[in-house]
């Protein structure tokens, strides 16, 4: 197999649109790194590169979900930041990871990556209601009562 | 890539001379009594060679050139080499996966393999 790019530049636009679209519309950072661990630096283990990617994300971290494609190992990780635990499951994850591995097998790797940022775009709750900066820990109505 | 080539000489060389043996006895001399009409060898050719090697490379193009217009594509049992990418990733990729804080942001998480 010779060397160059995973994604024809039809994929790669058509990928990168769909990606900050479903960001956008989630209001959640989706970010998708398809690499294996030996591309990048000393990072023997997928897990240690895509938790070590999400943190990459800096500020955004926090409420980003970062999808680690590795297609010589052959593993898909998802790592979803601190501040989505109320809003992205665990379960859900699995669920799109499991969906992307069987376009994945099938040698469909667009396909794949398109499929599973939709699946965990859609199920990613709304963002939790921000608290008051006026009276933090009192709702609006409280504040009309004397 | 040899046998291959092989494949498409064999078929071409296979095209171009079928159609030759096919209008071999349009070269036999008429003995019938009637007055041939006369037809031009271009126009022969024309007919018994150009329309069938015409017509072989149509369905040669069309066998062979979807498949040859497609590059290589990710095959789950081979190896692949291929570029790093990230989408609506960092902006400068390396600089920020060197200088990844360790005390990570992470929530949970999930993992699958193919």
């Amino acid at each position: 197999m010779p060397a160059g790019d995973a994604f024809s530049a039809h994929d790669l636009s058509e990928i990168g649109r769909e990606v900050r679209a479903i960001s956008d519309e989630a209001k959640v950072v989706f970010s998708v790194l398809v690499a294996d661990p030996d591309d990048l630096g000393d990072t023997p283990d997928v897990r240690a590169l895509a938790e070590r990617a999400h943190a990459a994300l800096g500020d955004r971290a926090h409420e980003a979900v970062l999808v680690l494609v590795a297609p010589n190992a052959r593993r898909v990780e998802i790592v979803t930041g601190s501040d989505l635990r109320g809003r992205l499951s665990d379960r859900d994850c699995a669920l799109a990871a499991l969906s992307m591995t069987s376009s994945f097998a099938g040698g469909d790797l667009t396909g794949g990556v398109l499929q599973g940022v939709r699946m965990l775009g859609q199920r990613t709750g709304k963002p939790r209601r921000q608290p008051s900066v006026v009276a933090p820990g009192r709702t609006f109505s409280s504040l009309l009562r004397p | 890539m040899r046998a291959r080539f092989v494949r498409v000489t064999t078929a071409l060389l296979t095209g171009l001379a079928l159609p030759f043996a096919a209008a071999a006895p349009a070269w036999a001399r008429l003995d019938d009594g009637q007055a041939p009409t006369h037809t031009g060898w271009v126009f022969v050719v024309g007919i018994y060679v150009g329309i069938p090697v015409g017509f072989f490379l149509l369905l040669a193009a069309l066998t062979y050139g979807p498949s040859m217009r497609r590059r290589p594509r990710y095959r789950p049992t081979r190896d692949w080499r291929a570029d790093a990418v990230w989408f609506n990733g960092p902006a400068d990729p390396e600089q920020a996966l060197t200088a990844a804080p360790t005390a990570a942001a992470k929530g949970g998480g999930a993992s699958a393999s193919w």
